[in-house]
């Protein structure tokens, strides 16, 4: 299960000879400030209504005590893309490496890793406190959570996958407070960057700046790579995009089957898919 | 997610754990013995070998502070002349290019804390950093020596409370020859 600023999402994941499916997908909405995405505050004010939302979810999907993912939103984590030296173990580097830039003190933190090519990882550091909300709040809704992730790290697990050997490409991760963009060459991730959202009119054309200027960053020109979007309002800023004349796509396809919602707008489906 | 995969990400505050046999918690325990006298030892011979360290860096600070004074001596005159090398210094090494140029030298596991840098006659570079490794500091401090950019490096106290903490002190000479 998901959970971010504005709701609750669930989706059942069955793994089978021919690969995994989704199975089924529920979500809930959150009122306003019942839950606020932040690498150090306070995630979840309102406790009893995200355990509602996300028991709604449990409901819909007919589960009960079957081990859950819970992926926590854009915007609760610090996250950078490392080359670790060979020999060292990679958390223990990134926890080196990421101390430095987090707004909280560094034995706080929950850190992992996410291998890439050769001695590159993508790694995040996410404050305990932050975990243990979101986890009390799925426990208090009867799931139990086996694993947590972030959306962002389960999106370039899907993208990686869509990115083929020497392939490149860009992507942008929405979520509904904060969105990452990662940039693909060579077949591997180039560059990871994170940003607060900001909401407006205007967004997708700063989306749009942003783009251009962290594929330059990876050494890519304007328009030289292929752009996927995909988390909470992906079939917006598409449609931005197109009336600005950046050609984009959804990173997922339509799901065959019926879902409430676009594939596209699930950053973190590509990873429950691979 | 990617249950196949050989690397599961998990930020759980309680990660998955697997039953232990007792026979398995017993050769822990053992495990955990043998590591922790390993440990008194190792501290032990280390503190001993840090504080001959500690003095002989007393003694070669005190014999760096000496010849400084003793080159202070000899090169005072008037105080028109030391603005002019100030003036002259801060000009051709701005911080920006002392940061960039350490920054070239730092290994990986090396971060920079803080940097003071005092335009004298010549330009004084004091900093602070901390590495994961005793040996990556090593290889700094290494580095230091070979480059024709800096002289008269003089490190300075360590601190080995969790990652290694140091400061360095050394002028600067450019890329005058």
């Amino acid at each position: 299960m998901a959970l971010d600023a504005a709701s609750a999402t669930g989706a059942l994941v069955s793994w089978s000879a021919g690969g995994p499916s989704v199975g089924g997908l529920a979500r809930a909405s959150l009122v306003a400030g019942a839950l606020a995405p932040s690498p150090a505050e306070p995630n979840v004010p309102r406790k009893d209504e995200v355990e509602e939302a996300l028991a709604s979810v449990r409901r819909s999907l007919g589960v009960n005590g079957r081990a859950a993912t819970l992926i926590l939103p854009e915007g609760v984590a610090r996250i950078a893309l490392l080359e670790v030296p060979a020999g060292l173990p990679a958390r223990e580097y990134a926890r080196f490496r990421l101390a430095q830039a987090l707004p909280y003190p560094a034995a706080e933190a929950i850190v992992d890793a996410l291998p890439l090519a050769g001695r590159r990882f993508l790694c995040g550091a996410v404050r305990r406190g932050v975990v243990e909300a979101y986890e009390d709040a799925a426990r208090g809704a009867g799931f139990h959570v086996d694993q947590v992730t972030l959306a962002s790290m389960a999106a370039v697990t899907g993208l990686r996958t869509r990115v083929g050997p020497g392939g490149a490409g860009g992507a942008v991760i929405l979520g509904d407070v904060a969105m990452s963009l990662a940039v693909f060459r060579g077949g591997g991730l180039a560059l990871f960057r994170s940003r607060r959202r900001d909401p407006g009119d205007d967004e997708g054309a700063w989306i749009r700046r942003e783009i251009v200027r962290t594929s330059a960053l990876a050494g890519a020109g304007e328009g030289e790579i292929r752009v996927a979007v995909a988390g909470s309002g992906a079939g917006a800023l598409l449609r931005q995009l197109a009336q600005l004349g950046c050609p984009a796509e959804p990173a997922w396809p339509r799901a065959g089957r019926s879902l409430p919602v676009e594939s596209a707008e699930l950053s973190w489906l590509g990873a429950a898919l691979t | 997610m990617a249950r196949g995969g050989p690397h599961v990400i998990d930020f759980s505050t309680r990660p998955r754990r697997r039953l232990w046999t007792a026979d398995a918690a017993l050769v822990g325990a053992a495990a955990a013995a043998l590591v922790l006298s390993g440990l008194l030892c190792w501290n032990a011979t280390s503190d001993l070998g840090r504080r001959r360290d500690d003095v002989a860096r007393a003694a070669r600070e005190a014999d760096a502070a000496a010849e400084r004074a003793e080159a202070a001596e000899r090169r005072r005159g008037p105080l028109s002349a030391v603005l002019v090398a100030q003036v002259r210094e801060s000009a051709e090494a701005p911080p920006p290019r002392i940061v960039a140029e350490l920054s070239a030298l730092l290994p990986p596991e090396v971060r920079l804390q803080s940097l003071d840098l005092d335009y004298r006659e010549r330009l004084v570079v004091d900093l602070h950093v901390a590495a994961r490794r005793a040996d990556a500091y090593d290889q700094f401090l290494a580095r230091l020596a070979a480059s024709d950019r800096f002289a008269d490096l003089v490190p300075g106290p360590e601190s080995r409370q969790g990652e290694l903490t140091a400061s360095v002190r050394m002028s600067y000479r450019g890329s005058a020859p």
